[in-house]
C-alpha cells in the first residue's frame, strides 16, 4: 500500500451544484499525461518550467481547419503566421501539412527562407519593411502586402531600380460592425482610401497587384464579421476587374480566429463561446461564392490563422516554489514561471491543472510567478486544490504567442519539447544559459576591470 | 505569352495557308484513288498494307491478261461507286473493288477479249458493286461482314447468263500458260517458271502455293509464292494462320481419306486459308483460343466444300469461296450469342491481327468511358466512403448501388469532442453539389434532423433532392438539412453547383451524404450501377490515384479533379487551329519549322495533321483527359513524339498523381524482335510499351503561367526496360510552350512559335482514315 499524499485541510464556503454563473468549475481534474507521456517524467528529463508541444494536436487542428474550408470553397491556402510561433519545428509541421508562410519582419522572412519555404509562398506583411527588405522580397517573388502610402511610394521608387516587377497586395481595413475597428493597419475601405491606393498601383503600372488582404481583428468571437469583410474585399476585387480588366489572384482574409482560451473578463468560457472553424468558413466561403465571381476566376482564399491553429497544442509545465497566505487570508502559490514565460496571462484566464492526484477540495488562490516584480501574476483568482512545494502544474493552450513573446527577464528561457505522432518527445529548443545571454554583449575596454 | 504578329505577316500567312490548302486537296484526292486501288487488292487478304497490296497486284500480273482486267475492274468499280455517290470511306477502304476484281479475274480466265467481253466486263463491275452495297447494307444490320458473297453471287450470275451469249469466246490462252508468261516477263519469267516447276517442291507446299494463287484464279506456284510473301509482310499472324489453316485441312483430308484431288486440282484449299485468317486473327482478337477454333472447324469447311460442290454441280457452278463465306459469317454471328466472351470481337478494326491484339488490351479501358454520362462527386473537398456498393448497413437489395460519404480526421473519427451532437460532426452543414448538370425534379425539405444515433424509419431518405441528367438517368442526394435548399424543383443546375447543406434527416444516425444513381425520378427509387467519371483517390501511402469511370469503395478517401485552366487551354485543340513549332536538334544548325493543323473528319474524330511529314495523330479530349488514340505517318516527326509524350494527359495539376497507360506495341516497336513477337503474340505478349506521366512543377500556384510535365515511354522486353523516351512538356498560359524529346542520347527541343485559328471559311476537312 502506497503512502497517501498529504493535503492540508482547507476551509471554504459551501457551493451548491457543480456550475455557477462563471461556468463549470475547473482545475479539479489532474492532468498527469500529455500525448501519453507523463508530466513528471517530462519535467524530470527536461527540467521545469518546460514548454511542451503536441505535433498530433497541431496536425489534427490544422486538418480540421483545412477541411472546414476546402469542403466549402474550391481554392484554399493556409499561410502559417510566423509571429504566433516561429519555432522551426512548429513551422515545419505546418509546412509539411501544406501551409505557406506569413511573416511580418525581415528576420521572420529569412527564417522562413531558411526553413526552405519557396519565396513565392512567403507572404510579407506588416508596417515595418525597409528598402532592402522590399528588394529581397521582390527578388524572391514574394507577395508584399502594402500597409501605407509611404510603403507604396517607396515600392514605386524601388521598382525602377530592380528588374522584376513587385508582386503586391494591399492591406485593407474596414468596418465589419464589430468594435474595435482595426484601422491602424492598411487602407480604409469605407473612406475610399483603399480604392485610391488601388488606383495608384494600377495607374503607375510598376507592379502586379495580385491580392487583397484584410485582418479585421484578433480573437474575433463574432464569425459574421468575416462575412462582411469577405464581401467587401470581393466587391473591391470585382471593381478592379470591371475598371481595369485585371484579375485579383487571391483574397487574404488574415487571421484573428479565436482559440478556446477564455479572455479576461469574459462571462462564459472560451470553449463555450468561441466559434468553430466551420462557423468562420461558412461565413467567409459563402460571402466569396455569392460575390459574383465566375467559377473559373474565383480567387484563391488565403488564411493566416495562427492562434486558433496552435494554441491547443502548447502546454507549459511548471512547479510550485512555495505557498503563503496573503494579508487578506487568501492563499498565494508561487510558481517557477510567470509573465516572463506566459505573456498571454495578461489576456487570458489560463486553465491550470495540477499534474498529480488530488482531492476535489479546491481553494481560491492567487498564482504568482517567480519574478521579483509586482506585476508577475499568472492568475489573480483560481480554484485549485492545495498544492505542495515541488508539485507540478500544467497550463493549457499556451501554443500561441508565448514562445515568441516570452521575456528573458530575471530568469532565462527554458526548454521546449515536441511530442511526435508516435508519442516520443524531442527537444526543439534548448534552455538558454549565461553564455547565450552574454554572446552579443560587448565590454568597452575601460570598463573591463574593477576592484572592490 | 502570345506572339504578336504584324498585319502583313498575317495576310501573308493566310495566303500561304490557302495555297497549301489547295495543294493539300489535290494531294488528298490522289491519295484517295491510290488507296482505293491498293486496298481493293489488300482487302482480299484482310489487309490495308500497301506493300502486301503491291505484291498481290504483281502476283496477279504473272498472268498479265488476268492481272490487267482485274486492275481495270477495280478502277471501273471505284469510279462507278464514286459517281453513284457511295461512301468515299468505303471506296477508299477498297470494300467495293475487292469483289469486282475477283469477279472480273474469274471471267477473264474463261473468256477471250473482244467487244462482247468489254460489255460483260462493265455489267459485271456494276452488278458486283450493287450486290456489294446491298449485301453490306443488309448484313451490317446483323453485325456480320459480307466477305466474298457479292463476288460469289455476281460470278455465278455472270456464269449462268453468259452461256447464252455466242459472241463470247472461250479463252484458250490459259492452256498455253508459257505464252502468257513470255508476254509478261519475257524469257526470264519463263525460265523462272520452269525452274520452280522442276524444283521438286513437296506436294503439300506446292498445293499451298497453288491454293493461294487460286484466289486470284491463277494456277502457278510463283503467284502463290508472291502472295505468301505478301501475307508475311502484311501480318505474321495472318501468315502463320494461312499455314495452320491449310495444313489442318490437308491433314484432315489425309486422315479421312478424302478426295484430295479436290484440293490439288481445283485448289479449293484457299477456303481453309481464308477462314483461318478471318476467324483466327481478323474478326476476333488472336489468341490460343482462336487458333484452336481454326483447327476445330477444319472438318466443317471440308464438309461444306463437299456439300456445296454436290449442290452446285447440276448448275455447273464452282464452289469457290462459298464455304469460307458461310462458315465465317456463321461463326461471327453465333458468337454474338455467347454469354462468356472467350472469343473477343475486334471493336476497332485496324486491318492487322497483331495491331488489333496489341491495341485491344487497353482499348476497352481507354474508351469504355466515352459511352458513360460523366458524373462527379457531389461535394467539395476530400471525403471518405463510409458505405459503398452492397454495404453492410443499408445498401442492400434494390438499393445496393449507393454510396455514403463522411469526413474523417486522422484518427478516422467523423466527429470532434464527444460526438454526441450533430454539430460536432465534421460534415454537418457542409454544402452538397450537383454531380452533373440537370434539372431538379424532386425535393423533400420538411424533415427535422435526428439526434445522434436516432433514425427516422418512416422517412428513410430524409430531406432529399433528385436531379435529372438525361432520360432514365437521375441522381439522388439524401439526408440534407431542412430549409437549406438553394434550388427549387424545375431549376437547371450546373455541375458542382451548391444544392443544399447536409443535415441528419431520415434514416441517418449520424450526418452523411447518401448518393445514388437511378433510372426513375422518385426519392428512394431502385438504384442503378453507374460509375463516377473522374475522381482522385488517396491511397494508404498518401499518394494520389487518378480514377476514371470507377466505383468508389468503402474506406476510400477521395475528391474531385480540379481542372487546371492552363492545361485545359494548352490541350484545347479546336478544329481550325494551326500551331507552328521550331525544332532544334543536337546540332544547332538543323533548325526546322513544322506546322500542325487541327482537323476533324466526317465521323467527328479530331486529329492533328503535320503537313511536313504527312503524319496524322488522332486525339480525344473529354474535358478532363486528353488522349491520343492513334498515329500514322512518319515516326521521326515531332508529331509522333508528341503522340507518345502526350498519350494521356489528365488536365488537373497534382504533383502526387502519376498517370499510367500502355501504348499499343506496334506504335513504337519495330525490327526483327517485333516480327518474332508477332508470331508468338496470340500466345504471349512479352514486349510492352509503358507510358508514365508525372506533374513536375508549377511556377505560381495562384495563377500559374508555366507548368512542367514529364512523360516517360519505356519499351519493356520480358519486364526489363530496353529503351526509354523522356518527354518534357512545358505548358504556357495558352499553349504548349516547349516540348523536349530525349531518347538514345539525342535531344530535340521544339518551341511553339505561334498558334492561331484558321480564318478560312471552309475549314478543310479530309477523309484520312485511321
Amino acid at each position: 500500500m502506497t503512502k497517501l499524499r498529504y493535503e492540508r485541510p482547507v476551509i471554504k464556503t459551501l457551493n451548491k451544484g457543480v456550475s455557477n454563473k462563471f461556468g463549470a468549475q475547473q482545475g479539479f481534474i489532474p492532468h498527469t499525461h500529455i500525448d501519453g507521456l507523463s508530466v513528471k517524467e517530462l519535467t524530470k528529463e527536461y527540467g521545469s518550467p518546460l514548454f511542451v508541444l503536441s505535433e498530433r494536436t497541431i496536425r489534427e487542428t490544422y486538418r480540421q481547419a483545412k477541411t472546414a474550408f476546402t469542403t466549402r470553397y474550391p481554392n484554399v491556402q493556409f499561410a502559417w503566421s510566423y509571429k504566433t510561433n516561429y519555432m522551426n519545428a512548429v513551422c515545419n509541421v505546418f509546412h509539411q501539412e501544406g501551409s505557406w508562410a506569413e511573416v511580418v519582419s525581415i528576420f521572420e522572412y529569412e527564417k522562413a527562407m531558411r526553413n526552405g519555404v519557396p519565396g513565392d509562398k512567403i507572404i510579407f506583411n506588416g508596417p515595418d519593411k525597409t528598402e532592402n527588405d522590399h528588394r529581397i522580397a521582390i527578388e524572391n517573388g514574394s507577395p508584399i502586402h502594402i500597409d501605407h502610402l509611404d510603403e507604396l511610394y517607396s515600392l514605386i521608387e524601388l521598382s525602377e531600380k530592380v528588374d522584376k516587377r513587385p508582386r503586391v497586395a494591399i492591406r485593407i481595413n474596414l468596418d465589419t460592425g464589430v468594435p474595435p475597428m482595426w484601422d491602424r493597419f492598411g487602407f480604409n475601405y469605407e473612406s475610399g482610401k483603399a480604392w485610391d491606393a488601388i488606383n495608384k498601383i494600377m495607374h503607375t503600372d510598376k507592379m502586379d497587384l495580385i491580392g487583397l488582404h484584410c485582418h479585421i481583428g484578433t480573437f474575433m468571437l463574432a464569425a459574421h464579421a468575416y462575412k462582411v469583410a469577405a464581401s467587401k474585399l470581393a466587391d473591391l476585387a470585382l471593381s478592379i476587374k470591371k475598371t481595369f480588366g485585371h484579375d485579383i489572384q487571391y483574397i487574404d482574409m488574415g487571421g484573428g480566429f479565436a482559440s478556446k482560451n477564455t479572455l479576461k473578463g469574459a462571462y462564459l468560457s472560451g470553449s463555450d463561446i468561441s466559434p468553430t472553424f466551420d462557423d468562420y468558413a461558412e461565413n467567409i466561403c459563402t460571402a466569396l461564392l455569392n460575390a459574383g465571381f465566375k467559377t473559373e476566376e474565383l480567387p484563391l482564399l488565403i488564411l493566416e490563422s495562427g492562434r486558433s491553429l496552435i494554441d491547443d497544442a502548447g502546454y507549459l509545465l511548471g512547479s510550485v516554489l512555495a505557498n503563503k497566505r496573503l494579508s487578506d487570508g487568501r492563499r498565494a502559490t508561487i510558481l517557477d514561471f510567470g509573465v516572463n514565460l506566459l505573456f498571454t496571462s495578461f489576456w487570458y484566464e489560463h486553465i491550470i491543472s495540477p499534474a498529480q492526484e488530488c482531492s476535489q477540495y479546491a481553494e481560491d488562490a492567487v498564482l504568482y510567478g517567480p519574478l521579483c516584480m509586482n506585476i508577475d501574476v499568472v492568475r489573480e483568482s483560481v480554484k485549485l486544490p492545495p498544492l505542495n512545494k515541488g508539485d507540478q502544474v500544467v497550463v493549457h493552450r499556451v501554443g500561441a504567442y508565448n514562445m515568441t513573446q516570452w521575456m528573458q527577464f530575471i530568469a532565462l528561457r527554458p526548454k521546449i519539447t515536441m511530442i511526435d505522432m508516435e508519442g516520443k518527445s524531442h527537444l526543439v529548443r534548448d534552455s538558454e544559459d549565461l553564455d547565450y545571454l552574454m554572446l552579443p554583449e560587448r565590454m568597452p575596454e575601460h570598463l573591463k576591470d574593477f576592484e572592490l | 505569352m502570345h506572339t504578336q504578329y504584324k498585319l502583313s505577316d498575317y495576310h501573308n500567312r493566310k495566303f500561304l495557308t490557302m495555297k497549301s490548302t489547295a495543294l493539300k486537296k489535290r494531294k488528298v484526292q490522289a491519295q484517295f484513288w491510290v488507296d482505293s486501288l491498293l486496298n481493293s487488292y489488300g482487302q482480299i487478304f484482310f489487309s490495308k498494307n500497301k506493300i502486301l497490296a503491291v505484291l498481290v497486284v504483281l502476283a496477279s500480273f504473272i498472268n498479265w491478261h488476268i492481272g490487267l482486267w482485274g486492275l481495270l475492274a477495280v478502277v471501273c468499280t471505284n469510279v462507278m461507286a464514286n459517281l453513284l455517290g457511295f461512301s468515299r470511306v468505303h471506296i477508299q477502304d477498297g470494300l467495293f473493288g475487292l469483289n469486282s476484281v475477283l469477279v472480273v479475274m474469274g471471267l477473264a480466265v474463261e473468256f477471250q477479249v473482244n467487244s462482247a467481253f468489254v460489255l460483260v466486263f462493265f455489267a459485271a463491275c456494276l452488278l458486283t458493286l450493287l450486290l456489294s452495297v446491298a449485301l453490306m447494307g443488309y448484313l451490317s444490320q446483323l453485325g456480320v461482314p459480307f466477305l466474298s458473297l457479292p463476288f460469289l453471287f455476281a460470278y455465278w450470275i455472270m456464269k449462268l447468263s453468259v452461256r447464252q451469249y455466242d459472241a463470247l469466246e472461250l479463252n484458250i490462252n490459259d492452256i498455253y500458260a508459257m505464252n502468257e508468261l513470255y508476254a509478261f516477263g519475257g524469257i526470264a519469267l519463263v525460265g523462272l517458271y520452269e525452274y520452280v516447276n522442276n524444283m521438286g517442291l513437296p506436294d503439300v507446299l506446292e498445293s499451298y502455293f497453288n491454293s493461294l494463287a487460286a484466289i486470284l484464279f491463277h494456277g502457278n506456284v510463283i503467284t502463290g509464292f508472291l502472295i505468301a510473301i505478301a501475307l508475311l509482310i502484311g501480318s505474321r499472324i495472318a501468315f502463320s494462320l494461312s499455314l495452320i489453316g491449310f495444313f489442318a485441312g490437308y491433314l484432315f483430308y489425309y486422315l479421312v481419306g478424302g478426295d484430295f484431288t479436290q484440293l490439288h486440282y481445283s485448289y479449293i484449299g484457299f477456303n481453309f486459308i481464308l477462314t483461318a485468317i478471318a476467324i483466327g486473327g481478323f474478326f476476333f482478337i488472336p489468341s490460343w483460343r482462336t487458333y484452336a477454333l481454326v483447327i476445330i472447324i477444319t472438318p466443317l469447311i471440308a464438309m461444306l466444300i463437299a456439300a456445296f460442290a454436290s449442290l452446285l454441280l447440276p448448275f455447273q457452278l464452282p464452289v469457290l469461296s462459298l464455304p469460307f463465306a458461310v462458315i465465317v459469317i456463321m461463326i461471327i454471328y453465333t458468337m454474338n450469342f455467347a454469354t462468356k466472351p472467350h472469343f473477343l470481337k475486334v471493336l476497332n478494326q485496324q486491318y492487322s491481327p497483331e495491331n488489333n491484339l496489341y491495341s485491344y488490351s487497353n482499348y476497352k479501358e481507354r474508351f469504355e468511358g466515352t459511352t458513360w454520362f460523366q458524373l462527379t462527386l457531389p461535394f467539395l473537398g476530400e471525403w471518405s466512403v463510409s458505405q459503398g456498393y452492397n454495404g453492410k448497413y443499408t445498401h442492400k437489395g434494390d438499393w445496393k448501388y449507393a454510396w455514403d460519404f463522411v469526413i474523417e480526421d486522422t484518427e478516422k473519427n467523423t466527429f470532434r469532442d464527444s460526438g454526441t451532437t450533430v454539430q460536432e460532426y465534421y460534415c454537418y452543414k457542409l454544402p452538397v453539389t450537383a454531380a452533373a448538370a440537370g434539372y431538379v425534379v424532386q425535393i423533400v425539405d420538411d424533415l427535422p434532423d435526428n439526434e445522434i444515433g436516432g433514425v427516422d424509419l418512416k422517412n428513410n431518405w430524409g430531406n432529399s433532392i433528385v436531379i435529372k441528367h438525361a432520360e432514365h438517368l437521375y441522381t439522388q442526394i439524401s439526408h440534407l438539412k431542412a430549409g437549406s435548399f438553394k434550388v427549387k424543383v424545375g431549376d437547371y443546375v450546373k455541375r458542382g453547383q451548391q444544392l443544399a447543406f447536409l443535415g441528419n434527416s431520415g434514416r441517418s444516425p449520424e450526418p452523411h451524404i447518401h448518393f445514388q444513381v437511378q433510372a426513375t425520378p422518385y426519392v428512394g427509387s431502385k438504384t442503378m450501377q453507374y460509375p463516377l467519371a473522374y475522381f482522385i483517390r488517396k491511397t494508404s501511402k498518401g499518394d494520389y490515384e487518378f480514377k476514371r469511370f470507377a466505383y468508389p469503395e468503402e474506406g476510400d478517401a477521395l475528391f474531385n479533379v480540379k481542372i487546371s485552366k492552363l492545361l485545359r487551354n494548352a490541350f484545347s485543340f479546336i478544329p481550325g487551329k494551326i500551331m507552328r513549332f521550331e525544332i532544334e536538334g543536337d546540332a544547332k544548325e538543323d533548325k526546322k519549322i513544322v506546322e500542325w493543323n487541327v482537323y476533324t473528319n466526317s465521323l467527328g474524330h479530331t486529329y492533328l495533321y503535320c503537313n511536313d511529314s504527312n503524319s496524322v495523330a488522332y486525339f480525344h479530349n473529354d474535358g478532363t483527359v486528353h488522349y491520343f488514340t492513334s498515329f500514322s505517318g512518319d515516326r521521326t516527326s515531332l508529331l509522333y513524339y508528341f503522340y507518345l509524350g502526350a498519350y494521356k494527359v489528365m488536365l488537373g495539376f497534382y504533383k502526387k498523381v502519376k498517370i499510367q497507360d500502355v501504348i499499343p506495341l506496334q506504335m513504337v516497336d519495330s525490327g526483327a524482335g517485333m516480327y518474332l513477337q508477332d508470331f508468338l503474340a496470340p500466345f504471349k505478349v512479352y514486349r510492352k510499351i509503358d507510358y508514365n506521366l508525372e506533374y513536375i512543377s508549377v511556377d505560381n500556384s495562384m495563377r500559374p503561367a508555366k507548368m512542367k510535365l514529364q512523360a516517360r515511354v519505356d519499351k519493356n522486353v520480358f519486364g526489363n526496360v530496353a529503351e526509354s523516351f523522356v518527354f518534357d512538356i512545358v505548358v504556357g498560359v495558352n499553349n504548349i510552350d516547349r516540348f523536349i524529346v530525349q531518347f538514345r542520347g539525342k535531344k530535340l527541343i521544339a518551341r511553339q512559335l505561334d498558334e492561331y485559328v484558321s480564318e478560312d471559311a471552309e475549314v478543310f476537312q479530309n477523309e484520312l482514315t485511321e
